[in-house]
């Protein structure tokens, strides 16, 4: 937690970016495809013992004890 | 089972409280669709199915399958207060969950698993969201719900946002062991916790960061996975503590490079748990424009993990170990894992309103003794 709360410190000193200037933060390339995330997290939690610890629901299912 | 019926209760309160303040104006915002084949093929310690051993003395049977994966995701706007997001992912595995009795019938040459997962978020003031999550998972032989709240704040005019979330999750199923015994329903509780934080660092720059913290406890082991037992060519099950505590730091820094028409996207993942094991993964991804309606980006990843301090490949005779931990699932052993991928979208809508596109992936995962195979196929549709 304390990473965290230092980042936050850290990242409270940054310039604001105004609404009209976030034309690039919007491109395609820049969002998540959530469904492409959601199917390589199966992937890496049923294939690897470091899946969880990221407050998405873990255990249950094919490679559960992962 | 009380806990998933109280957690749908609050879950239906909240809802139940927006339209009372809010003007209906049920829409969809987006749907997606993807289907995804996965080709795995390798061989673990674990398994016992036609093994073979190694040129380092240790058996290891087949990791051999398919999954077919359809999934779908729908964003629905209730009122300009309140929004639903659902999650549709279901795995068509073939010969997954093996157990003592597919020696005799062929129960488990197909197996399905469906997770349906659905988020409402609720704007409580400007820069206020409150958040219900909640879904269920069924396949064979498991069933398991789990529910949530989450809080979100936006700060310095959208510029940082601050999500912290919780959530229970209860599986209950019915295992055989590896001799085929029945030992009746047995259940496994996970408690999660986690807090993100994401920031604009420049018009064409955003980091973010995470830690999360999951503790689960009761049944923790995949009851179809075997040990070998030393100096023999018998097995027993294998036996994990009855708790566990994940804890998991990420960061992550995204820019786009409005001259190239680039993005490059870096990530990083440090996990620990009280099983002893330690990872660090990183990735990069690039994202590059080739036309307007164009666009195709590359990944990376490696992961490398330590593995937990009770593996084995052959545990010492039964008497001895009997009440100790004791696995040799290769997904828990130490190793490291690259993977890269590639993914080209087309837009065939591209406007104000409407925004529409298909994409084909294809990927491969890759460590020591096994390799996945990833296909994909998708669409996408914004209004």
């Amino acid at each position: 937690m304390r990473p965290l709360l230092l980042l936050l410190v850290l990242l409270a000193g940054c310039a604001i970016v105004k609404p009209y200037e976030r034309e690039h933060l919007t491109d395609p390339t820049m969002t998540e495809d959530a469904v492409e995330a959601a199917s390589l997290r199966k992937l890496h939690t049923s294939r690897e013992g470091a899946g969880g610890g990221d407050g998405a629901p873990a255990g249950g299912g094919c490679g559960c004890s992962n | 089972m009380q806990q998933l019926i109280r957690w749908a209760a609050i879950a239906a309160l909240a809802l139940a409280a927006v339209p009372a303040s809010a003007q209906q104006d049920w829409r969809l915002q987006a749907a997606s669709a993807r289907v995804t084949h996965f080709g795995q093929e390798g061989r673990g310690v674990q398994s016992q199915a036609n093994p073979e051993v190694g040129a380092d003395g240790v058996p290891r049977g087949s990791e051999r399958l398919d999954v077919a994966q359809p999934a779908m995701r729908l964003e629905v706007q209730q009122s300009h207060r309140a929004r639903h997001v659902v999650d549709l992912l279901v795995d068509v595995v073939s010969s997954a969950s093996a157990d003592a009795l597919d020696a005799i019938a062929t129960a488990s040459l197909w197996n399905e698993a469906v997770t349906l997962g659905i988020e409402s978020q609720i704007d409580a003031t400007e820069n206020d969201h409150l958040q219900v999550r909640y879904g269920m998972h069924l396949e064979e032989p498991l069933k398991g719900g789990f529910g949530g709240l989450g809080y979100r704040r936006d700060f310095a005019q959208d510029n940082a946002t601050l999500d912290v979330r919780f959530a229970l999750q209860i599986d209950a199923f019915d295992p055989l062991t590896i001799q085929g015994a029945d030992l009746g329903f047995v259940r496994r509780r996970t408690i999660l916790g986690s807090a993100a934080l994401t920031q604009l660092l420049s018009p064409s720059t955003i980091a973010s960061a995470s830690y999360g913290v999951t503790h689960q406890w009761g049944v923790l082991e995949q009851t179809w996975n075997s040990v070998p037992i030393a100096g023999s060519n018998r097995r027993i099950g294998e036996r994990f503590p009855g708790r566990r505590t994940r804890h998991a730091l990420t960061a992550g820094v995204k820019h786009h490079f409005a001259r190239t028409r680039s993005t490059v996207d870096l990530r990083y993942r440090f996990y620990a748990d009280d099983f002893g094991l330690r990872a660090h993964s990183a990735s990069l991804r690039a994202a590059q424009w080739l036309h307007r309606m164009m666009f195709v980006r590359i990944g990376y990843r490696v992961h490398q993990q330590n593995g937990v301090d009770f593996w084995t490949s052959g545990a010492p005779p039964p008497l001895e170990i009997l009440a100790q931990p004791r696995t040799s699932d290769s997904d828990l052993a130490r190793f490291v894992a690259h993977e890269w991928t590639a993914k080209l979208v087309v837009f065939t809508r591209r406007e104000l309103d409407l925004v529409e596109s298909f994409y084909l992936s294809v990927g491969r995962y890759w460590r020591p003794h096994l390799h996945v195979t990833m296909t994909a196929a998708g669409y996408e549709r914004r209004f």
